[in-house]
């Protein structure tokens, strides 16, 4: 090419072009059907021009929109693939780690045995490597459970079972740091499908966390109930909120404002409630406390959705024992 | 008579001792482990009532033994305590079959209180699994 024209005048030039052909046609349009009068050709340009600018104005909007979407699509299909591959690089990654990790298990707890029991500082030590390699124990299963697509072990659980087992489980807990815990579950709500393992960890996620938030003490609240054809389960503390800038990341991987946890307990619990077909969201007010609401669609939608999918629902209609 | 047999097995000597004096004034018969594999030989020799349970121990870690535990025996409950604040260590120790968590430091009337609820709760699961209410 010897030369770049700038692109306004190319568009100029094309836009003048566009007239000249418009008009021309105009006036022979004109000319064939009214010779004579040309007093009232003016008034026919006018429309014309107008419905021109209208037809022109909304193609234009119309391809912008398109081109949107397309950006947008392809930036979606681009993350996602990325999204991909770094998973099973870490995936990967996280195994090797695991394996380093029941090297180091072992020879720590051959130390230890060699320190004997005399040697205070020495078994102090050894102890801090010890609560370091499981944490990096946790946290790598954590990790594994965000990248790795688990065979999910579908059942119809009933979470107002599943709610008060955890509840039960927690109550020392929760006494322990002052937290009164009230549960109030609507009679007759419906199963949901779900793993139940997973749903527990969603549960004791959120009321762990809200504990987490009150550091002082303060109530907890466990509410569920039907939501049309949804299950709704809200968990609502009155701990120290979340500061507005935070909002956008709390359930990102890795985001955690707490000096201890692995910042990965609610990308988890984002994760198996999406997975289900749910959505997870929050409110929360600085100094007033953070509502949890969790909606996830009852057995009987779940499984007519699958059938409408054409897979399979996950198991013959049974409720949990 | 003793009001039952309590199973602690915590590496932190000291903190084990303390609570072994004060559930021994209420009347427990109190018996030590320091590592995980002699927690896994004194469980082995006679299931207590109640098993307090660290979760980090030298050797056979509290889960693992908890794990090994609840293959041979579902009712008796085992409290687990740890100094760490984790929701995922809370939701192991749960999925492998702890009746409760306890965060360090423990105080001994938590300590009391949580062994004594324990007691009384297993009671009722025993009796409702042989007049066959439970699954």
């Amino acid at each position: 090419m010897r030369h770049m024209k700038h692109p306004l005048v190319v568009v100029a030039g094309a836009v003048m072009l566009l007239v000249a052909v418009r008009l021309a046609a105009a006036s022979w349009t004109w000319r064939s059907v009214f010779p004579e009068d040309w007093g009232h050709f003016y008034r026919y340009l006018w429309i014309e021009t107008i419905a021109d600018i209208a037809v022109w104005l909304a193609a234009v909007g119309v391809i912008v929109w398109l081109n949107r979407r397309l950006a947008k699509a392809e930036s979606d299909r681009r993350r996602l693939e990325h999204l991909a591959e770094v998973a099973l690089l870490s995936g990967g990654l996280a195994h090797e780690i695991r394996n380093h990790l029941n090297v180091l298990g072992t020879y720590v707890s051959l130390l230890r045995r060699s320190a004997g029991t005399q040697d205070g500082e020495s078994l102090e030590r050894v102890a801090k490597l010890e609560q370091a390699a499981t944490a990096l124990d946790e946290l790598v299963s954590d990790f594994l459970t965000l990248t790795r697509p688990v065979k999910d072990k579908l059942e119809q659980v009933d979470l107002a079972e599943l709610v008060a087992e955890v509840v039960d489980f927690l109550s020392l807990d929760l006494e322990q740091s002052h937290v009164e815990v009230r549960v109030q579950t609507d009679p007759g709500v419906p199963p949901v499908v779900g793993d139940r393992r997973k749903l527990r960890h969603v549960i004791v996620n959120l009321l762990v966390n809200a504990r987490q938030a009150m550091p002082e003490g303060g109530k907890v609240t466990v509410r569920l109930y039907p939501s049309g054809t949804q299950i709704q389960l809200d968990v609502e503390d009155t701990g120290c909120g979340i500061p507005p800038e935070d909002q956008p990341r709390v359930c990102e991987a890795f985001f955690s404002t707490k000096s201890e946890g692995t910042g990965l307990g609610l990308a988890v619990v984002k994760r198996t409630i999406g997975d289900l077909g749910g959505t997870i969201s929050f409110e929360s007010q600085i100094g007033r406390g953070t509502t949890f609401h969790i909606l996830l669609p009852s057995a009987g939608r779940y499984e007519a959705k699958m059938r409408r999918l054409g897979r399979q629902p996950t198991e013959p209609a049974r409720l949990a024992p | 008579m003793s009001v039952g047999a309590v199973l602690i097995v915590d590496d932190d000597v000291s903190w084990s001792e303390t609570a072994a004096e004060a559930l021994r004034e209420a009347g427990f018969e109190v018996h030590l482990a320091h590592n995980g594999d002699q927690g896994a030989a004194l469980l082995e020799r006679q299931p207590p009532s109640v098993v307090i349970l660290d979760v980090h121990l030298p050797g056979l870690s509290g889960l693992e033994l908890l794990h090994q535990f609840r293959q041979r025996d579902r009712f008796t409950p085992v409290v687990m305590v740890s100094g760490d604040d984790q929701a995922a260590i809370q939701d192991r120790a749960m999925s492998e079959g702890a009746s409760a968590f306890l965060r360090k430091p423990v105080s001994l009337s938590l300590l009391l209180r949580a062994v004594d609820r324990q007691i009384k709760a297993s009671a009722n699961r025993r009796t409702r699994s042989l007049t066959g209410d439970e699954a």
